[in-house]
């Protein structure tokens, strides 16, 4: 066995189904497989054109293609057997050869499952007399049309999603790839709903771009094009993604975000006020840094807005699953900081006298903090907001909806995510009242109610906010938001100040006096 | 049979501050002359030495040729090393331990301001 | 000269590895400050220093899986990198084999992957380092692991063998097998061995020469044997050096 054949079954073997066990290697292939023809039977476009299940089933590998190779990618600093991967005595080249073939076997894998699934909904329709079956030479030759246009597309995925090694060196010109890219990522799911939408679908199926001849056609482009860029590309991507930090650390060759590390010389120019409150500032977002270094979350951070894009391109034709997608879309990051600001003390009560202690004006003190948590709490939903108008956008494109329901999508959602933005600054700072109950028994009763009524904002928003019927022409109210904003605005900083005067107070928590005594 | 023994007592205890091979060397040559080590037996390989002893290899391999200097012990080429079976060259190593026995017991006398015989004497007074 | 003491005679073989004012430096902290050293072949060198001292970043720099930002390496008088890999067997620090697999699977993978694989080698080793062959990697002990990482890396022929903190999580009796095992590996004088390590009393019989490395600067080179003759052990040669 040749080095290169070795290394791809090494790799091969580490999702290889059938290490373990009989028993799985039969049962998730034909589980998957029922699942299959049951989604290609169910989908709308499978009773309207012979090619669609086929289509479906080349968009579906095209996704999967090119969600695997990149996770495959994003996760392989993480690893603990890294190091060794590396050692081996081969060209780094080999490596990531080795890395896309068994990648492109377990793709192999797939169409294999996926390809008769296709054969088979087309089957069950023509039995239950959907439509007619295709001649069996027309049927033939655009099977085969298509299989020669997966073979020629699959390794040109793979090397895009492995790509994504070049996007997370530092290097501020690979980002100029995120474009590009994130359209391949959407375009599968952008045609998927296209042909499964009743009204457009025969039309769109039975022109001439998805024809046999177009497939022939397209897979020639690959083969001459997109083959010998991939090819080209490979060494890149072995140097850039495949070699180890010098440091000891095993992070190190990500970029760290939101590291807000004060560099030495503007240590030491902090005397005035103003750069000690900044510097207390990027204190408080360190703390979040260490979630931010987690692997699963900067995944998510990755591909998150994909999704919401895809989301909202789905959802573009139709107002009221914009208005349904919406609200969870802002509840989720107004929650997330809601939580973290109730649980905080909980988890940083070994901090919290040194915090104390700063010597810094307890309103700066507390308003900073909250400032923090706000700071990345808007940061999540206007990269949300954002994604979903890119998915709206795309939509309006497409020709899913008009500009005039385009427009209208693009305002609630602003409503939306301002309405999110005043109601969370509040609950911030109405939170922050907890440390003046502490000042009797009597009034820390009320802690229960205030911490409810932050979890609940979601459903306060929806009682309140958002009119009952928001039919299709209905504008939002922005009188209402303004309202409530500069309500925000003038009771927010009163109750900051007011737990700023108590903070002292959470010392002396029953829950802190217990860890005292313990230390 | 092949006369068999350990070549270092079995919790040899090896002081990391001064010359390991030295060490070695004084040992193996006390248990050779004492007969712990019966003569012409075969030694054990230098990479077995030092991995049975956690030691350097070249500790090892440095011990044998010190040994093999004074002639205490012979490598025949594609058979190994073997303590000698030569008595003469025992009884010249003996004679070398005795000596330097002596002269350890001459300088301590000398430190205390005493010739050997002088302290000699004190020692049969006082056990007498 | 009997086959004994060809050990001894090792000055004439070109150096295994030379540094020359070595340098790295990462978020502007000097990780390695202008680093020079040599290692003679045939010799087991330990390289010693507190945590943080930039032993790790050395020896991925060594090994060609880092580059340092300026200075040379050479492996056997030729510069280290990617291509020179086959050239040493490199145990990493805080790094785990593949874990989905069995240990047969993984040594049958790493006949294939590393060319100077030795099958003899590695059956004895098994025994001698007492690795169950059927255990799955994932479910074996720590010690257990750093046994089988060994186990890979003498199993191999190269000339070079670099341990970066061998005995992580090991325990005494493991430690012992491993030591017993490194030294079995460098009787015949060719092969030479770097070892990174905490544990100075485990490996001080074992070391011939020492360079100790603190704040990425190297402290001192010294050959054990002078330590020795000097009335000064591994051990108080750190103390007098680091404290």
């Amino acid at each position: 066995m040749t080095a290169l054949k070795t290394l791809t079954a090494l790799e091969y073997s580490r999702f290889s189904l059938a290490r373990r066990g009989n028993a799985l290697r039969i049962a998730v292939p034909s589980a998957l497989f029922l699942l299959l023809v049951l989604a290609g039977w169910l989908l709308p476009s499978s009773q309207t054109s012979p090619r669609a299940p086929f289509i479906s089933a080349i968009l579906l590998l095209w996704t999967f293609a090119i969600a695997v190779s990149s996770l495959h990618m994003l996760s392989f600093p993480a690893q603990l057997y890294r190091d060794w991967f590396l050692t081996f005595p081969c060209p780094r080249l080999t490596l990531l050869q080795a890395q896309a073939a068994s990648l492109l076997k377990h793709l192999r894998n797939a169409a294999l499952l996926v390809l008769p699934a296709a054969a088979a909904v087309y089957g069950l329709s023509v039995m239950s007399g959907r439509y007619q079956p295709l001649p069996a030479g027309e049927f033939s030759l655009m099977l085969l049309a298509y299989v020669v246009f997966l073979v020629a597309l699959l390794p040109v995925l793979v090397v895009l999603g492995l790509m994504i090694g070049l996007m997370t060196s530092r290097k501020l010109w690979m980002l100029l790839f995120l474009l590009p890219y994130q359209l391949l990522w959407m375009f599968p799911i952008v045609l998927v709903s296209v042909i499964n939408d009743n009204e457009i679908a025969l039309s769109v199926l039975h022109s001439p771009y998805l024809s046999t001849e177009a497939a022939l056609g397209y897979t020639a482009v690959l083969v001459l094009i997109g083959w010998p860029v991939c090819r080209a590309m490979l060494p890149h991507i072995a140097r850039s993604a495949l070699a180890s930090p010098a440091g000891a650390s095993r992070h190190s060759v990500w970029p760290e975000p939101g590291r807000a590390a004060p560099r030495n010389k503007e240590l030491l120019q902090q005397s005035s006020s103003s750069s000690r409150l900044l510097t207390l500032y990027r204190f408080e977002k360190s703390r979040f840094s260490r979630w931010e270094r987690i692997r699963t979350v900067r995944i998510t951070k990755f591909v998150l807005p994909f999704v919401i894009a895809a989301l909202f391109f789905i959802a573009a034709a139709d107002l009221q699953s914009v208005l349904a997608l919406q609200q969870p879309l802002f509840m989720f990051p107004a929650l997330l900081g809601t939580f973290y600001m109730l649980v905080r003390s909980s988890f940083e009560q070994k901090l919290l006298p040194w915090w104390l202690g700063f010597p810094m004006d307890r309103i700066k003190l507390l308003g900073v903090s909250v400032a923090a948590v706000w700071t990345i709490i808007m940061r999540i939903s206007s990269v949300f907001i954002l994604s979903a108008a890119a998915g709206l956008g795309a939509g309006w494109i497409a020709e899913r909806a008009n500009t005039e329901s385009t427009l209208l999508s693009l305002q609630w959602l602003a409503y939306a995510f301002l309405t999110y933005a005043a109601v969370f600054t509040f609950m911030l700072c109405l939170l922050q009242i907890v440390y003046a109950l502490m000042k009797s028994r009597l009034l820390i009763v009320l802690t229960f109610p205030l911490s409810m009524c932050a979890v609940m904002q979601g459903v306060l928003i929806d009682k309140f906010l958002f009119p009952a019927e928001s039919s299709f022409g209905m504008t939002p109210d922005w009188l209402l938001l303004l309202a409530v904003a500069a309500a925000v605005l003038v009771l927010g900083p009163s109750c900051v100040a007011l737990g700023a005067r108590y903070l002292d107070l959470s010392l002396f928590t029953p829950n802190s006096g217990k860890q005292v005594k313990q230390a | 049979m092949e006369p068999t023994a350990e070549l270092l007592p079995q919790h040899f205890q090896i002081n990391p501050a001064l010359p390991i091979y030295e060490q070695f060397v004084e040992a193996i040559r006390g248990r050779i002359v004492s007969g712990a080590i019966p003569l012409g037996m075969r030694l054990p390989s230098v990479r077995e030495l030092a991995a049975a002893r956690g030691v350097n290899p070249t500790t090892a391999a440095r011990t044998y040729q010190e040994l093999e200097r004074t002639g205490l012990i012979v490598t025949y080429r594609g058979q190994g090393t073997f303590v000698t079976g030569d008595e003469a060259i025992l009884a010249e190593a003996r004679k070398a331990i005795a000596v330097k026995a002596v002269r350890d017991f001459t300088s301590a006398a000398a430190s205390l301001g005493l010739t050997a015989e002088q302290m000699l004497n004190m020692y049969k007074e006082d056990s007498v | 000269m009997t086959e004994n003491f060809k050990l001894l005679e090792r000055e004439q073989a070109p150096l295994a590895v030379e540094c020359l004012n070595l340098s790295l430096t990462i978020k502007q902290k000097a990780i390695l400050d202008s680093i020079s050293f040599q290692i003679p072949t045939g010799s087991l060198t330990g390289l010693l220093g507190p945590n943080g001292a930039g032993k790790s970043s050395l020896l991925r720099i060594i090994s060609g899986l880092a580059r340092g930002d300026s200075g040379s390496v050479h492996l056997f008088g030729k510069p280290a990198g990617p291509e020179r890999l086959g050239e040493l067997s490199l145990l990493p620090d805080r790094s785990n084999l593949p874990g989905w697999l069995t240990v047969s699977e993984w040594l049958f993978y790493a006949s294939g992957i590393y060319p100077d694989w030795s099958e003899a080698r590695s059956r004895e080793l098994l025994s001698e380092l007492s690795v169950a062959a059927d255990a799955r990697i994932s479910a074996m002990s720590r010690g257990e692991e750093a046994r089988l990482q060994l186990l890979t890396c003498l199993s191999r022929t190269a000339p070079l063998i670099i341990l970066d903190e061998p005995f992580t999580g090991v325990d005494l009796l493991s430690r012992e097998r491993i030591a017993a095992a490194v030294v079995g590996e460098l009787a015949d004088g060719k092969r030479t061995v770097l070892v990174a390590t905490h544990d100075i009393r485990e490996m001080e019989l074992l070391f011939d020469r020492l360079i100790l490395i603190g704040g990425g600067r190297i402290r001192s080179v010294d050959n054990v044997d002078d330590l020795r003759q000097s009335g000064q052990s591994v051990e108080s040669r750190y103390r007098e050096v680091f404290s």
